[in-house]
């Protein structure tokens, strides 16, 4: 799979192998979103593929589609007008998008990798599918385990009572 | 979603109050989900940060004029063990100041409606038009 970075600037591409084997090659600049890579990029240089062996193929190519869509908008083009931050709000808005358990890998790709802006903004997606929501909604929306006692839940019951009266 | 370190939930709840995704009911549900997540969602700095995002709403008279707040209110303020306690103690002291100062309005509405109409406001009603011309 290959991502688009630059097209008129003859710039270094980067290889990199997901969990899967799935071989991926992205300019340079895309994967100094990552600050895990940059710092393995600049420890041995862009001739070894680099191998992430926690992120699978459809979760790493989704994360480079975030990359070199924001690496992308960082650059000025004479021809394009420049984007928007609404359209990159847009944009994030809608990668975002997703099932809770797509975002549950991606938050743990983009900790791994260290993209701190798409982390920051799949926390805040994580978030919004919180807000408003009951604990049996939030359990089922996550996929979580109820695992207090009775005896637990009733002194939480009692600790929290003021805020749902 | 369970699974995922306590560093990242600190994250998302910290980010939802940050940017104002999540609010005292939110922290409240989330302790019900499960143990871990109870305990990221009465972590101090948590209600630290919702303590201070909210001190307008939390601020007595901000939203409504005549609100009384009991004289006890600084002391249990001053008992307060954590941001959680500090949160709740307030939040119940406006809610009754301003639950009381609503109880008010509507007495002081009925009581102008029960009267209205009657034949002394009527008269007041007219010298005062009368005078204005």
């Amino acid at each position: 799979m290959h991502f688009q970075g630059s097209p008129n600037m003859a710039e270094k591409r980067v290889k990199l192998i997901s969990s899967d084997n799935d071989e991926f090659e992205v300019d340079e600049a895309v994967a100094f979103e990552s600050e895990t890579l940059r710092n393995m990029i600049q420890d041995t240089g862009t001739n070894v593929p680099i191998s992430i062996p926690n992120v699978s193929s459809d979760i790493l190519a989704k994360v480079l589609e975030y990359c070199s869509y924001h690496a992308e908008t960082m650059e000025t083009h004479d021809d394009k007008p420049p984007i928007t931050d609404a359209q990159i709000r847009e944009w994030d808005a809608d990668f975002v998008d997703v099932h809770p358990a797509t975002l549950y890998s991606l938050i743990l790709a983009a900790n791994y990798l260290n993209i701190k802006n798409l982390l920051d903004l799949i926390c805040q997606a994580v978030a919004n599918n919180i807000r408003g929501k009951t604990a049996v909604e939030i359990r089922k929306i996550l996929h979580i385990q109820d695992d207090f006692t009775y005896e637990e839940e009733m002194e939480i019951r009692r600790e929290t009572k003021w805020a749902f009266d | 979603m369970g699974c995922l370190p306590d560093e990242l939930w600190t994250k998302i709840l910290g980010l939802g109050i940050e940017k104002e995704v999540l609010d005292y009911r939110d922290l409240c549900s989330l302790a019900f989900v499960c143990r871990r997540i109870k305990q990221i969602s009465y972590f101090d700095r948590m209600w630290r940060s919702l303590w201070e995002r909210d001190q307008v709403k939390l601020s007595v008279g901000s939203s409504s004029r005549n609100l009384v707040v009991e004289p006890g209110m600084a002391r249990k303020e001053n008992d307060a063990k954590a941001f959680r306690d500090l949160y709740r103690i307030r939040f119940e002291e406006v809610r009754a100041a301003k639950r009381t100062a609503k109880r008010r309005n509507v007495l002081r509405v009925k009581y102008w409606l029960k009267n209205a109409y009657t034949p002394h406001v009527m008269k007041t009603r007219r010298i005062l038009i009368e005078d204005d011309i």
